[in-house]
């Protein structure tokens, strides 16, 4: 039997076409969009890979440097502490040889997209100059940060209270009203 | 166009090129064949690898690395925050030293008040007459922190000594961190005390 070449070949070329538009071209394109996949997995993978390993790395060296980071949460706490704030503006007014006369606390503002809230208290502080400036310095040199708002002060009495110059800077006795501004998250 | 004249043409000469394109036409078959075969072994390959992928990715983030992540995040978080409150911390204590300084003898302050917003203090007090209030003002306005005086009243009191009550407005940079100890360096200082005396 011999073999009908132009009438194979009109069919050969059929079977191309058909094989080539409804098989081959749309399994090409499966393989690539597969394959593309697998790039991204593979990337994604890296990616996460590089991250973990640099999130680890990170964390080595927070742990390295424990005492430092646990001055910042000293600094900003996870919660306001009103209890320990109180304490610590008794003990320190104390120290410094004021009386703290009343404490309350004049804002506590509610933490607005993960930010530090505000925590306002109003100091009522009886007490010389000196002492005063020593509360003061006290706090600024607090690994809490402390902001004084505000600050007012007369004299209880206005022969005797009275700040003067290069002397001392205190000859009485005043009634300081301090607000002290710090933050928590 | 009538396609029968060609085949007919073909079927009765024998071309030598009309051979090459046959068996090239039958290569290329069993090619498509082959390749789609190929692609079909490639993508089942892909698809194994993608699923052994994509559990490894599943080991990347473990519980105790995730505790990891969300400890790290926080301080930075933290420690940005941290920065932006420390660059805004206000060192109060500045104006008092400042005005210490400045504070000439013969003048007496009873009643302060300091507002860290508006960055301004208001100072009662008394003098003991109106030349050494005069240099009072000249001494403070004369400092590098000082913006202005922006308030002034005085009043001559029974005993001769002057009252009075001063509003000063001073340069945001009074309240900023000076390394020096907790005293203002003031250029202009010593020049005004002098002044002064």
């Amino acid at each position: 039997m011999r073999l009908d070449k132009p009438l194979a070949t009109g069919i050969i070329f059929l079977l191309i076409f058909l094989i080539g538009f409804f098989f081959v071209l749309p399994k090409y394109k499966q393989f690539k969009s597969v394959q593309l996949s697998f790039e991204e997995i593979k990337a994604d993978f890296n990616a996460k890979y590089e991250y973990y390993a640099n999130i680890s790395d990170i964390y080595q060296k927070i742990q390295e440097r424990k005492d430092d980071f646990s001055k910042i949460d000293d600094a900003l706490p996870d919660s306001p502490n009103l209890g320990k704030l109180s304490y610590y503006f008794q003990t320190e007014s104390k120290k410094s040889g004021l009386l703290l006369k009343d404490l309350t606390l004049s804002k506590l503002s509610s933490k607005e997209n993960n930010a530090p809230a505000e925590i306002v208290f109003s100091l009522n502080l009886f007490g010389d100059y000196s002492s005063m400036m020593n509360f003061m310095i006290s706090m600024e040199k607090s690994a809490k940060l402390f902001d004084v708002i505000s600050i007012s002060f007369k004299s209880s009495d206005s022969q005797l209270g009275a700040v003067s110059g290069d002397k001392l800077k205190s000859k009485g006795m005043f009634d300081f009203m301090l607000q002290v501004k710090t933050n928590s998250y | 166009m009538d396609f029968l004249i060609f085949y007919k043409l073909l079927k009765n000469n024998r071309y030598w090129w009309f051979d090459i394109v046959f068996y090239f036409l039958v290569a290329f078959l069993i090619a498509l064949v082959l390749s789609y075969g190929i692609f079909w072994i490639r993508i089942v390959s892909y698809q194994k690898a993608i699923n052994q992928q994509i559990a490894v990715l599943d080991t990347v983030g473990t519980e105790q690395q995730k505790a990891q992540e969300k400890e790290v995040l926080s301080y930075i978080q933290k420690v940005n925050d941290f920065a932006g409150l420390l660059q805004n911390h206000r060192f109060s204590s500045n104006v008092f030293q400042l005005i210490q300084d400045k504070t000439m003898p013969y003048i007496w302050f009873n009643q302060f008040a300091l507002d860290q917003k508006n960055n301004s203090v208001q100072l009662f007090g008394e003098a003991d007459n109106v030349e050494n209030l005069s240099r009072q003002v000249v001494n403070l306005e004369g400092s590098d922190y000082v913006e202005k005086i922006n308030l002034l009243n005085s009043r001559l009191g029974l005993l001769g000594k002057v009252a009075f009550n001063i509003n000063i407005q001073f340069k945001p940079n009074i309240f900023d961190y000076i390394a020096t100890a907790t005293t203002p360096v003031d250029s202009t200082n010593n020049q005004n005390s002098e002044q002064g005396q």
